[in-house]
């Protein structure tokens, strides 16, 4: 995996590990957003600013790439890439809360 | 439609106040139409609360799909003035998305664009011009062609105009570090 890239997402920010995580299927920003307030029942809110810049600098860095156009909304999926950073950063949450538990890691 | 253009002018680090200042306008009545960066032009409408964001995008073009999200999320897009999109929302009883950035990252990352996109290009460029005008006053023109006097007061005035945008834009730059340093400690 591109160290630079590890070192500028890990540990991801709420924002975009949600982000990510969504895409593991094809979604556009509002999608993400719904799916987000959903799976946290309101707690996380990503505002359409801050989806938009994030979904424009994960692409960029190759984490998802754009899938298709609908009237003007436009779909994305997580890459290769976005998997190998997702993956690493649930090793490290997982970590987290098994030490947080006093359990053996 | 009745309508009334205000004067005011907003520096480069005043996008918070800006907003502010909108969202009164259209509690008294005045809902913002648009700007060219010195007036300001409201039609008369009924007093509500609604509230305004900008952002400052990197390039000045709206993306259709960026528009396309900001109205997924109910923003209506009021105008588009160089590098600013101007977004209004109703405020409602419910507890709703009030704001188009939801974490502190995204805030600082459009001061940071703020910083890259103008204030470099307003520091450095009329600093170089007034810079090269003023060298080129005191070496290439021919002192003969001009009275001493006449030539004492260009000068004066260029030097002026140097210390001006240094300072101005100077002070700019600093509040909106100011500001990137106030969100880093999640105060704003």
């Amino acid at each position: 995996m591109n160290h630079k890239l590890r070192k500028i997402y890990i540990p991801m920010t709420e924002t975009g590990f949600y982000i990510l995580f969504c895409l593991q299927n094809e979604m556009h920003g509002y999608n993400i957003m719904q799916r987000v307030k959903e799976m946290t029942t309101g707690e996380v809110v990503i505002s359409a600013g801050t989806m938009y810049g994030s979904l424009a600098k994960m692409e960029k860095d190759g984490l998802i790439r754009s899938t298709k156009e609908e009237g003007k909304r436009k779909f994305y999926i997580i890459t290769e890439l976005g998997r190998d950073i997702l993956r690493t950063e649930l090793r490290r949450i997982e970590r987290l809360y098994r030490n947080s538990k006093g359990e053996k890691w | 439609m009745e309508r009334q253009t205000v004067k005011t002018t907003f520096y480069l680090s005043e996008f918070y106040e800006e907003e502010k200042w909108l969202e009164c306008q259209h509690k008294s009545g005045w809902k913002f139409i648009k700007t060219d960066g010195k007036t300001y032009e409201f039609e008369k409408c009924p007093k509500e609360d609604w509230v305004y964001q900008l952002d400052f995008k990197a390039s000045d073009v709206a993306e259709k799909d960026y528009l396309q999200i900001f109205e997924d999320y109910g923003w209506e897009f009021v105008q588009r003035h160089r590098h600013w999109f101007y977004f209004r929302k109703k405020r409602t009883d419910d507890d709703g998305d009030y704001s188009i950035f939801s974490d502190a990252e995204s805030k600082i990352e459009m001061c940071r664009r703020v910083i890259r996109g103008r204030l470099f290009r307003n520091i450095l460029l009329p600093l170089v011009l007034l810079t090269v005008a003023y060298f080129g006053a005191s070496v290439f023109v021919d002192s003969r062609l001009w009275k001493p006097w006449l030539r004492s007061v260009a000068m004066f005035g260029l030097s002026i105009g140097i210390t001006y945008v240094m300072v101005h834009y100077g002070n700019q730059y600093k509040r909106v570090k100011k500001k990137i340093g106030r969100l880093k400690r999640h105060l704003e």
